[in-house]
């Protein structure tokens, strides 16, 4: 009697220990949770230069990012940053609607610019990506 | 009068069907449900599941239990990476949890989701409300979490109280022995400490946490800045110097000190997640 109630003992606590949730027995999610983001080296934006002003104007990015930039506290209003912004633009629009685009974004990098822009949650920032432009300086919908 | 008999029976056979056909069940919905889960489709699953729940009160099932739907229903969150969303699914799925066991890993689940958060006060609430489970696996999960909850609140004395129960070889007893006697050591770089050697001399927060590059930096940015506002005030006047420099000066002044503390920061948390990292190593080794 006894070795039978210690069978049915047994397998219910078998039966009762099958995991509901595998993922929480494994502790490999949980490894990297204390490793700090690592600051931020390498830029994407300086990447896939097409010609030399491109490659000009991204070392010109870089130098500054890394020597003077990264002195400084974070004080841009908008995501990408206004230097980031100037790159993606001049990518994108050629380098004299490039140019004027990123000195119009300087004007609007403050808290007292009238227009509206969506605030990223993660970032804290408002969202302000370079449009294209065509050559009588309209915006496009083609991105 | 064969025709009116005919028809009737024609009659009737399409009666019967139309009364005896369903379109699907419950149980074959949440198996489908199931397999787009497991198929990594979440966003299917969850409107499935969804689906499942609200006629689970018109159909009754017994195969399916509400908690069983709601927690499935985690999972999907659980898979897009919704974590808050996960956690308020396993919470609803707790409170109709038909044994403890399941009840047990649903809160340990919310557990380990606040802990990924790095929402370690909600987690160390759960655990402190939570019974001791019955089960080893589950009672050394609450102990692995109790360690981690804690040490997310650099209280490092309780978190090593709670590793130090994981241990169960004597060789494994030493290891983590020692691994926290190093965690409790490590206090440099003090952020507080590089800032205000950044306030005093520009770079010299910086050089304190051993990052020569930006202490060099910071030090030649300020100090050109500072020598032009010198250099404008003798050849000009105070008020140029302070319209025409300062606003820069203080910039990257104040960014040197920010800097400094974030620098000394980062140091230290990469120093405690190397030791972190090896404690959950030592832990996990005899662990399935």
């Amino acid at each position: 009697m006894r070795l039978i109630c210690t069978i049915i003992i047994s397998l219910l606590s078998i039966f009762q220990g099958s995991p509901v949730f595998p993922q929480l027995y494994q502790t490999g999610d949980l490894k990297e949770l204390f490793t700090p983001p690592h600051p931020e080296t390498g830029f994407t934006t300086a990447k896939d230069n097409r010609n030399e002003i491109e490659l000009f104007l991204s070392g010109l990015f870089l130098v500054y990012k890394n020597f003077i930039s990264s002195q400084d506290g974070s004080h841009c209003t908008f995501s990408p940053s206004c230097s980031e912004y100037c790159v993606q633009s001049v990518k994108k629009n050629g380098l004299l609607i490039g140019l004027a685009d990123s000195f119009d974004r300087l004007t609007r990098c403050n808290g007292m610019s009238p227009e509206k822009y969506i605030r990223n949650p993660e970032t804290g920032l408002f969202d302000d990506v370079p449009e294209i432009f065509n050559r009588y300086i309209y915006k496009t919908d083609i991105q | 009068m064969k025709l009116n008999i005919l028809l009737s029976n024609l009659f009737n056979l399409f009666l019967f069907l139309a009364l005896s056909a369903r379109a699907q069940d419950l149980v074959s919905l949440v198996r489908f449900a199931d397999s787009r889960l497991d198929a990594n489709d979440p966003d299917e699953a969850f409107s499935s599941f969804n689906r499942a729940f609200f006629f689970l009160e018109v159909y009754p099932a017994t195969e399916i239990t509400k908690s069983y739907l709601l927690h499935r229903m985690g999972d999907c969150h659980f898979k897009t990476g919704k974590f808050g969303e996960a956690i308020r699914y396993y919470g609803l799925a707790v409170k109709s949890a038909g044994n403890d066991t399941v009840r047990n890993d649903l809160v340990l689940m919310k557990i380990k989701l606040y802990l990924l958060q790095k929402d370690f006060y909600f987690a160390l609430e759960e655990l402190l409300i939570m019974d001791t489970p019955p089960l080893p696996d589950q009672r050394k999960m609450k102990e692995i979490f109790s360690g981690i909850a804690w040490f997310g609140l650099e209280n490092f004395d309780s978190a090593g109280a709670y590793f130090n129960r994981l241990a169960e070889t004597d060789s494994q007893k030493v290891l983590l022995s020692d691994l926290l006697k190093r965690l409790r050591k490590i206090k440099h770089p003090n952020p507080n400490v590089a800032q205000i050697l950044s306030i005093f001399l520009p770079g010299l927060g910086q050089f304190y946490a051993g990052d020569l590059k930006n202490g060099l930096n910071s030090l030649i940015i300020t100090g050109g800045l500072f020598a032009l506002g010198i250099n404008v005030v003798l050849n000009y006047s105070w008020i140029d110097a302070i319209l025409a420099v300062m606003p820069w000066y203080q910039r990257y002044y104040l960014g040197g000190v920010q800097n400094a503390g974030n620098i000394a920061r980062y140091r230290l948390e990469e120093k405690r997640s190397r030791i972190y990292k090896e404690i959950m190593a030592a832990v996990d080794s005899k662990k399935h």
